[in-house]
């Protein structure tokens, strides 16, 4: 046995399939995985990836990020990871496992630790929304940091990949330009899938596939020769004619005759209204003794969990068994497998994904189909599908009743189905998205249209008490567990609450919503079941639970990093900040061009706090007199008294008067500065407010005390006077603020100018500039902790 | 650096404002990317390594032309019908400088073949289709024209106006007569002649030049002749470099992901400075055509590179507060909120019109400054009312109720771009007649959804607008007359306009009436409010005169009663401000007004009000008897009441009498509350106040 083997065996306590072997023998994994569900993929996956980084210490991405189609595989996922990881003696420190849902969860932040290995497993809503830099339920001065991190140092692993719809042209041009646009540290792509349409993987700036792994022969032969064989037989039940509104209980009907007792049944509709509807049905008609789940994606965190964790326990035979309804979630690999399916109609690809989930592994004797048949469709009743693509299912259907289907027979039929011509993601797009600046003053950028193909927008709900009708003024920002996704136009007619990041206070969301937004709802006014998860039309209050110690979302103007633990002066942190830059770089083995420039940032990250507006802010926490008298002395960081960090200048950011300040005096350092408009583009980005353009907050008028000032932004005005500040580079002189550069054609080079320069330079592009500003926020996160 | 000012590059007309960006482009991505430019008094500068010679050398010689080609378009040089000879001669070309070119003609053809298309798609079917696939398989260089052209928006197609309907106007296609002027002044496939060097001096230096048969720039600059085939205007001369710089230009500004997929966008303005037209600010256009949208192009006095340019044009922000702009008028609201990039001084305002036969033309509608302009920020509250209006007149309404609603437009526009009282002012004048009209028209706006306007916020107008003239001050004092208990009695607004009250206290167009009359002069209709106010307020038993406003001097309402005032302006001023709310308004007239007070009305606005510390009130009829002109009666009357208020006059009325202004004035006049200090003045000069009971405490 290979040194993988024995590895893959401690690892799963089983010995791996051929396949799975081939992996492991890789240095270069190949660009797709061609396996079925149920061949152990998620397994296949991980233990190359941690058989290289903790056995043979080999270089190669630090990050394993899982992109899954449904959320209801996630958990599946992570289950699979930390199962193989407990067997493995790792602990959680050593391989950090995290779930990216959205919302906050600040005890599991992937973003802090780059420098160690970590398994990140989310959506592809979730994940590829981050990798566009516009992250789904995420803090748009996050933005930055995710897609610095997530576009460098990580094997990508895209599974299911037949459900990814515009995704996999994203994802493949995503890849492609990484290549040409350079990376830190090398990303690797791979997708996985029982059948992979070639050709959506082959886009403009990633021509070639690749090498494709495909199930070697002793795999088919093999151990997973019952799953390919799997026989089950389909019959028909017509509902042509019956009534919309009857359809969940005539469905019910037919499945509660069909199933067994002891047995799983399982149910697929094409909606979440018809699911919900026949779930119902079902609970009325079955009596106590069968378990009705129902499976959606519009299910919160921990109910998700629950369902879920009934619709996959052991059935109890000795009972009336188990009813699963389910919309397409089920397609996915969820790994389950029941007697009977009932299933609408539905695009034949999905069709063979559905009945992959009966009888999966051959286990029973008698498996059986019910094809529940609607009809021919029309526009209305055919949605969320084509109803062309269902009527060539129909007559591929008609020919399968009466008759067996396994994997093998469906697979060797050709059923036309309509190919979308994707959104793609080009060079220009990709350069546009890495500015948030339009999203910072008032433009919502949307990039919902390059991950799905529906046209619905979803956004991201919770519920909370509203004792006044409206949100406090301190109101938590949404714990991930509060979090269910649900289409933006079921929320029309509600009063819904959106976080405005300029003003830091919820305001009353106005369509569109932006795909991925957090929505608050009020509790009392329904939309929620925890039986049947979001239903619009549910008037019952819903119970709403309010995060432990959650702190506000973030606003333009907020400055709340610069509230610690204790008391800190700048010197000792721009100190600190660049110690923690230096070793960051050291761990991850940064070249020293970069781990200069990062640790140089760090050191002169905070030279703008010696603002005098920004040292009132500080003293102003101070109540004793005395106190504030001796403290007035130098100038300082951090405060130790929580205040919520509002400065007497609305919008104030001190990192521009950083940058303003290094970008102007530079030389003055005892140090001579390489690469100056790099260090001072990370200087402004450390709080990803001030990046490419330098511009006013939407609406700001000039500071009180600098009305005339020619030129103001974010709360700093030209003429605005720096005194001189200690830094561990030397000390930079007193400095008087010029904003020039703000202008378009703006002095001898503009802000604009530079700050382009540095995304064109093909030695550093946006993804190499994204991940070097992450590492400064990370070195600064640290020096603050 | 060699600075050269291009003559033959100005702002105006739009296609020498594409030809200095195309030149800048061009220049920057082939010969010098340190390359920059400005504005200045219209006429474009460049500043690169090139001096004139070498810029010609390098445009004749090297120059690489950005591959523009539209597959999607009839006309194009891609289908059966069409004239194909100038892609055809790109093809056949071997030289590097048109290897992208044929690059891309490759690209489109192959995605045609794959899509199986081989005639014109219809927009309606294959269309969106195809675009998507070239989206996503052009080579990036040929990207740059289709999202110049078109934007796509999941199965939605925009069009930016620049570029016509995805790069073709009427029939004229754009990227066929590209190819063509490519081939022509880059001499593809033909001897040197020296003509492309003529044509292009004069393209960059302004001046004659030999104009080359069929060859037209379409709306870019077109007067007013007629489109009749594919190549444009066949018989038209043009200039193949103005053609080729001009397009290029325009691929600068492509929007960029922040426009195309904000989610708070509409229509075309998904492009970048797009408007949709606010029929104001320029000479009426030719009849026949329409609004179809405006440019507002930027110019900047800075030395600015292209990079700067692409990325500030990219976005093309423009923030009326946190809302984008929409309309010119918002575009030109956000030039004077500063809500633009910073260091754009102007825009060149373009107007594209729509004739009849689909093509079009882009008229010079003036350049915007932007500078701080603080006053204009008091249209943000009318904002909401005023899309009412413009969807109520979008949904058919009567002609004279377009007409307002257009005047209004203008007014706003010109208050807008200037800032200055004067325009306020006519805003108000604006505003007041058009719901002076709309109540008259009852139940139809309402039923549109548009009541009257209302919680607009009457200070930030009141300092917009006041130009310090008495006039202004009369009005603003007028307008804010009203009652510290609303809701029983008319306001003054209603009496202006002749709105009123619905059963749930909610001011309407339909319940009201006219409760003076409207077809008559300013001084009858106030003079009519003020008789009107007292009957309604008597039968309501409540103190006949207003009980809240501002206070204004003596002498001011006494120019009014004398007739020095023009009345008309006033009323009109009045009822445009009576519209707005003064609730909290801290704001005080400072009019330029130091006349004499006329006696009589110091008697009457005595007798009217009385005096700090000695509260009088007129009888209920008074009003009425001075607007039927029984002045001396009335004197008499009020002479009577002081005296046994033991306010005796000093002055005999009859003798007042003869002197005093008309009656009507004075009823008008009466309306106004004068302030503490000249009420005390007037009772010092006009009563004896020494036989005051001495309970009533003393008055300085």
């Amino acid at each position: 046995m290979t040194d993988f083997e024995s590895f893959f065996l401690r690892a799963t306590g089983h010995t791996p399939y051929e396949y799975q072997r081939e992996l492991g023998r890789r240095e270069q994994p190949p660009s797709v995985v061609e396996v079925p569900t149920g061949s152990g993929k998620t397994q296949a996956l991980l233990l190359p990836w941690l058989h290289a980084r903790f056995v043979r210490r080999s270089p190669g991405p630090r990050r394993l990020v899982y992109a899954l189609p449904m959320r209801t595989l996630v958990e599946q996922t992570r289950a699979v990871v930390v199962a193989a990881r407990d067997r493995l003696g790792l602990t959680p420190e050593e391989l950090p496992v995290r779930v990216l849902m959205g919302g906050e969860s600040p005890t599991e932040d992937w973003r802090q630790s780059p420098e160690r290995e970590q398994v990140i497993i989310g959506t592809i809503d979730m994940l590829l929304s981050r990798a566009l830099s516009r992250g789904f339920g995420e803090s748009r001065f996050q933005w930055p940091v995710a897609f610095g991190l997530l576009n460098s140092d990580c094997r990508w692993v895209f599974d299911e990949v037949q459900l990814m719809g515009p995704a996999r042209a994203t994802s493949a041009q995503l890849d492609g330009l990484r290549a040409k646009l350079g990376t830190t540290f090398p990303c690797e792509t791979i997708w996985v899938s029982a059948t992979v349409d070639r050709a959506a993987l082959e886009t403009v700036d990633r021509p070639e596939l690749g090498e494709v792994l495909a199930l070697p022969d002793a795999d088919r032969r093999g151990a997973l020769a019952s799953r390919l064989e799997a026989t089950k037989l389909v019959g028909h039940v017509d509902l042509a004619n019956a009534r919309p509104a009857d359809q969940p209980r005539r469905v019910a009907q037919a499945v509660l005759g069909a199933h067994t007792p002891g047995s799983r049944s399982i149910v697929v509709l094409n909606t979440v209204e018809r699911a919900r509807e026949t779930a119902r049905a079902l609970r009325k008609l079955a009596g106590g003794d069968i378990d009705v789940v129902l499976l959606h994606s519009r299910l919160r965190p921990p109910e998700r969990r629950r369902h879920l964790g009934e619709a996959l326990d052991e059935v109890d035979g000795s009972r009336g068994g188990r009813i699963v309804v389910a919309t397409q979630v089920i397609e996915a690999g969820v790994d389950v497998s029941a007697r009977l399916l009932a299933t609408e109609t539905a695009p034949f690809s999905s069709i063979v994904q559905r009945l992959g989930r009966c009888n999966r592994a051959g286990e029973h004797e008698q498996a059986e189909v019910l094809w529940l048949d609607s009809g021919e469709p029309d526009r209305k009743t055919a949605a969320p599908y084509r109803p062309d693509d269902l009527s060539h299912a129909r007559l591929a259907l008609r020919a399968l009743v009466g008759r067996s289907a396994s994997p093998a027979i469906l697979e060797a039929l050709d059923v036309p189905e309509t190919r979308e011509q994707p959104e793609v993601l080009r060079r220009r797009d990709l350069l546009d998205l890495f500015d948030t600046a339009p999203d910072l003053s008032g433009l919502d950028v949307d990039v919902s249209r390059f991950i799905r193909d529906d046209e619905e927008r979803t956004i991201l709900v919770f519920f909370r008490d509203l004792p006044t009708g409206r949100p406090a003024d301190d109101e938590p920002a949404p714990d991930r567990d509060e979090l269910v996704a649900v289409p933006a136009h079921q929320v029309r007619d509600r009063s819904a609450w959106v976080f405005d990041h300029v003003e830091g206070v919820w305001v009353r969301g106005r369509p569109p919503i932006r795909a991925g937004e957090l929505v608050l709802l009020d509790a009392a006014a329904g939309g929620y079941d925890e039986l049947d998860g979001w239903d619009p039309a549910s008037k019952a209050p819903v119970r709403a639970t309010l995060p432990a110690h959650a702190p506000q979302p973030e606003s333009i103007g907020d400055d709340r990093e610069s509230e610690a633990r204790e008391w800190q002066t700048l010197t000792r942190h721009l100190g600190e900040a660049r110690r923690f830059a230096e070793e960051l770089g050291g761990l991850l083995g940064l070249d020293d061009a970069d781990a200069a420039v990062v640790a140089a940032a760090a050191a002169l990250h905070d030279v703008g706090k010696s603002h005098p507006a920004f040292q009132r802010m500080l003293l102003a926490t101070v109540t004793d007199h005395a106190e504030r008298a001796s403290r007035a002395v130098e100038p300082w960081a951090k405060t130790a008294v929580r205040r919520g960090g509002r400065n007497e200048r609305r919008f104030f950011r001190h990192e521009l008067a950083s940058a303003l300040a290094v970008r102007q005096c530079a030389d003055g350092l005892a140090v001579a500065l390489a690469r100056r408009e790099l260090v001072v583009y990370l200087v402004a980005a450390h709080h990803g407010r001030v990046r490419l353009s330098i511009r006013p907050a939407p609406d700001e008028r000039p500071p009180r005390d600098a009305l005339d000032a020619p030129r103001f932004a974010l709360g700093v005005a030209e003429g605005d006077r720096l005194p001189a500040v200690a830094t561990p580079l030397g000390e930079l002189p007193e400095t008087v603020l010029s904003l020039a550069c703000m202008e378009l054609g703006g002095g001898d080079r503009s802000w604009v100018e530079s700050a382009c320069a540095l995304r064109d330079d093909p030695r550093l592009g946006p993804f190499r500039l994204a991940y070097l500003e992450a590492l400064v926020r990370i070195a600064d996160w640290r020096a603050s902790a | 650096m060699p600075e050269l000012r291009l003559t033959g590059c100005r702002a105006r007309p739009l296609v020498g404002y594409l030809k200095a960006i195309g030149l800048l482009r061009v220049v920057a991505r082939q010969a010098d990317p340190h390359a920059r430019a400005r504005w200045a008094d219209g006429v474009f500068e460049l500043a690169s390594s090139l001096d004139r010679d070498e810029l010609e050398r390098f445009l004749i010689e090297r120059y690489a032309p950005t591959p523009v080609v539209s597959p999607w378009n009839g006309g194009s040089g891609f289908f059966p019908k069409d004239d194909v000879a100038a892609i055809a001669a790109i093809e056949a070309d071997q030289s590097e400088r048109l290897a992208s070119f044929r690059e891309a003609i490759t690209a489109a053809r192959a995605v045609l073949a794959e899509l199986d298309i081989s005639e014109k798609p219809n927009p309606k079917g294959d269309k969106p289709r195809l675009l998507r696939a070239l989206r996503g398989s052009l080579p990036d260089s040929a990207l740059e024209w289709l999202d110049a052209a078109i934007v796509l928006l999941g199965e939605d197609t925009r069009y930016p106006p620049l570029l016509g309907s995805g790069g073709n106007d009427g029939r004229y296609d754009f990227a066929n007569n590209y190819a063509r002027a490519v081939v022509r002044a880059l001499a593809i496939g033909a001897d040197g002649d020296g003509l492309p060097q003529l044509l292009l001096n004069a393209a960059l230096d302004g001046g004659a030049a030999p104009l080359v048969k069929g060859m037209s720039l379409a709306h870019l600059s077109r007067d007013s002749s007629p489109v009749s085939s594919p190549q444009g205007e066949a018989d038209a001369l043009g200039n193949p470099w103005e053609l080729i710089l001009a397009l290029e230009g325009s691929l600068t500004f492509a929007a960029g992901a922040g426009r195309r997929h904000g989610t708070s966008l509409p229509g075309a303005l998904v492009a970048p400075f797009t408007a949709m037209p606010t029929g104001a600010g320029y000479g009426s256009a030719v009849s026949g055509e329409s609004g179809r949208a405006e440019l507002w192009l930027p110019l900047w006095g800075g030395w600015a590179s292209l990079a700067e340019l692409e990325s500030v044009a990219r976005e093309a922000r423009a923030q009326v507060g946190r809302r984008q702009a929409r309309d010119g008028l918002d575009f030109v609201r956000a030039a004077g909120e500063l809500g633009v990039a910073r260091g754009i001084d102007g825009f060149e305002r373009y107007a594209i019109l729509e004739r009849a036969g689909q093509s079009s033309l882009a008229v010079p509608a003036g350049r915007i400054d932007v500078r701080a302009r603080p006053a204009v920020a008091a249209l943000r509250p009318l904002d909401p009312w005023l899309d009412r209006v413009r969807s109520y007149v979008r949904a058919g309404c009567p002609a004279a109720h377009e007409v307002a609603a257009r005047r209004l437009e203008r007014e706003l526009f010109a208050f807008a771009e200037s800032g200055a009282p004067d325009a306020a002012g006519r805003v108000l004048e604006a505003l007041g007649a058009i719901e002076s009209m709309l109540a008259a028209g009852g139940r139809r706006a309402e039923e549109r959804g548009l009541r009257p306007l209302r919680s607009v916020p009457a200070e930030e107008w009141l300092v917009a607008a006041d130009d310090h003239s008495a006039e202004f001050a009369a009005a603003a004092a007028l307008a804010s007359l009203h009652d510290a208990q609303p809701m029983s009695l008319p306001a003054l607004r209603d009496y202006l306009h002749g709105t009123g009250l619905d059963d749930r206290g909610r001011r309407t167009y339909v319940a009201g009436r006219d409760l003076v009359p409207r077809r008559a002069d300013a001084v009858s209709r106030l003079a009519a409010v003020h008789a009107r106010r007292h009957l309604d307020a008597d039968r309501a038993e409540r103190a006949l005169a207003f009980d809240r406003g501002v206070d204004v001097p003596a002498s001011l309402a006494s120019a009014l009663a004398l007739g020095e005032i023009d009345l008309e302006r006033a009323t009109r001023l009045a009822a445009g401000l009576s519209l707005l709310d003064f609730g909290g308004a801290r704001w005080r007239p400072r009019p330029a007004v130091t006349a004499h007070v006329d006696p009589a009305f110091g008697l009457l606005a005595l007798g009217w009000c009385g005096f700090p510390g000695s509260k009088l009130e007129p009888r209920p009829g008074w009003a009425a008897q001075l607007a039927a002109g029984r002045v001396e009666s009335v004197l008499r009357e009020a002479a009577l009441r002081l005296r046994m208020a033991e306010l005796p006059p000093l002055v005999e009325p009859a003798d007042v009498a003869v002197a005093a202004p008309d009656g009507v004035l004075l009823a008008a006049a009466l309306l106004l509350r004068i302030d503490d200090r000249d009420r005390r003045r007037l009772a010092s000069r006009l009563l004896d106040l020494e036989r005051r009971p001495t309970t009533e405490g003393a008055t300085t």
